[in-house]
């Protein structure tokens, strides 16, 4: 026999196998992914409860609750805040070490305290000196000029000193004030005429420093050729 | 204007956020029992689905961003955001119940048989231990597809898969339930499963 007839007369058993096989696959396929009817229908027999009668209620307080929302000052009341554990570590421990940093506040108040006693140390170290204030006084001079000498040297000097401008011959006195912030000596000095004054004898030297006033004066009149 | 029962969940969404009480309760009575069952077999417990049931119909409007409804229907948003809220209690609580969750468990009706409702409550507990033994990735699967009914690409978009990875969750988890629910097939045990007995 030919191979040609003899696959032909085998093909009809080959479909019947081929079709046997598909049917097994798909209802192996069914079985799998289907519906297991047997199965389906013992698992069935676990039934679930219906839900309670309050779950409805519940849910709907928690509902109006949540659409209306609580007045704030109950929802501060019931507030919750979630924080990490080294955060609240942190907390913590500067919590317990509060107290203690508050007592030790007097003690850091001691340190400025030491700081001004030291200065009052250094500020007892400062002697103190006595100055003398040099106070301003007036010291009078009175000058006693001639009137003739005095109109003479006026005739020589073709410049008259300034400061003898204002003498009059009546006053026959000059005033001087003079600051005082030199000593006596200097004072003393300052009341010498110069050198040259006193060798043309406009000035006598005077030193009214314990002038003390006669106080009676005996007028006595001496005629020329009396004495 | 239309009543909250005819408008369309994006729209009471919107009423809802503005404060419509009447919209939101629409909302809730519309996907409340699918939200709440959901809650309840992934975490085993009545009070705990009450309180993840509760969680989510609240986010809607504390968080009215979070749904975005070109993105997917809100029954597919509800369902991944109990998934989360279930994943978060399982971690924190370790799959612990409440021991007066016993007393939520489904009753039957009174009419029926002590015989039957005795054999029921045991297949219902063991049906329960099974799903809840399952890994979580394949117990949310087995929930949404075999109790929520919903498409492979439903439930992929809600646990964030793709289809493939779905449809071999799928496959696992239901050997692993055919393993633990042997005897209660009719093609697998000879005896005969509880159900038959009862009747």
């Amino acid at each position: 026999m030919s191979d040609e007839k003899r696959q032909t007369r085998l093909l009809p058993f080959r479909l019947r196998r081929a079709g046997a096989r598909r049917s097994r696959a798909v209802a192996r396929d069914a079985e799998d992914f289907g519906a297991d009817a047997e199965l389906t229908a013992l698992l069935r027999a676990w039934d679930a409860p219906p839900p309670s009668d309050g779950a409805r209620a519940r849910l709907l307080a928690d509902f109006r609750a949540t659409v209306r929302p609580a007045p704030l000052w109950r929802r501060a009341f019931a507030a919750q805040v979630r924080v990490p554990l080294p955060v609240a570590a942190c907390a913590v421990v500067a919590l317990l070490l509060s107290p203690l940093a508050f007592g030790a506040r007097p003690w850091s108040k001691n340190a400025p305290s030491s700081v001004s006693a030291s200065e009052n140390a250094t500020a007892e170290r400062v002697r103190v000196v006595e100055v003398p204030v040099i106070q301003e006084r007036v010291v009078t001079r009175t000058v006693y000029v001639e009137k003739k000498e005095r109109g003479r040297e006026r005739g020589v000097s073709s410049q008259p000193d300034a400061s003898a401008r204002p003498e009059t011959p009546e006053t026959a006195s000059i005033k001087t004030s003079a600051a005082a912030k030199t000593s006596d000596t200097s004072a003393r000095d300052e009341q010498t005429p110069s050198s040259a004054d006193a060798s043309a004898g406009f000035f006598s030297r005077v030193n009214m420093e314990d002038f003390q006033p006669a106080d009676e004066v005996k007028i006595r009149v001496v005629k020329r050729g009396e004495r | 204007m239309p009543a909250p029962r005819r408008m369309t969940d994006e729209k009471l969404l919107q009423k809802a956020g503005r404060g419509d009480e009447a919209a939101f309760l629409a909302l809730y009575e519309r996907h409340r029992d699918t939200v709440f069952r959901f809650a309840y077999r992934m975490l085993g417990s009545a009070a705990l689905a009450e309180e993840v049931t509760h969680d989510c119909f609240l986010s809607l409007v504390r968080r009215p961003g979070a749904f975005d409804p070109a993105r997917a229907a809100l029954r597919t948003y509800l369902y991944a955001a109990v998934r989360n809220l279930s994943a978060k209690h399982l971690r924190r609580h370790g799959g612990e119940f409440p021991v007066e969750d016993l007393a939520d468990e489904p009753e039957t009706e009174e009419s029926e048989s002590p015989l039957r409702r005795l054999l029921d409550a045991e297949l219902s507990e063991e049906v329960r231990k099974a799903v809840e033994a399952l890994p979580d990735l394949q117990r949310e699967v087995v929930v949404l597809v075999e109790f929520e009914e919903l498409s492979l690409a439903e439930t992929a978009a809600v646990v964030g898969a793709d289809v493939g990875t779905v449809k071999s969750r799928l496959h696992r988890a239901r050997r692993r339930l055919r393993r633990a629910l042997q005897f209660y097939f009719k093609s697998e045990c000879g005896v005969g499963s509880a159900r038959k007995v009862g009747r």
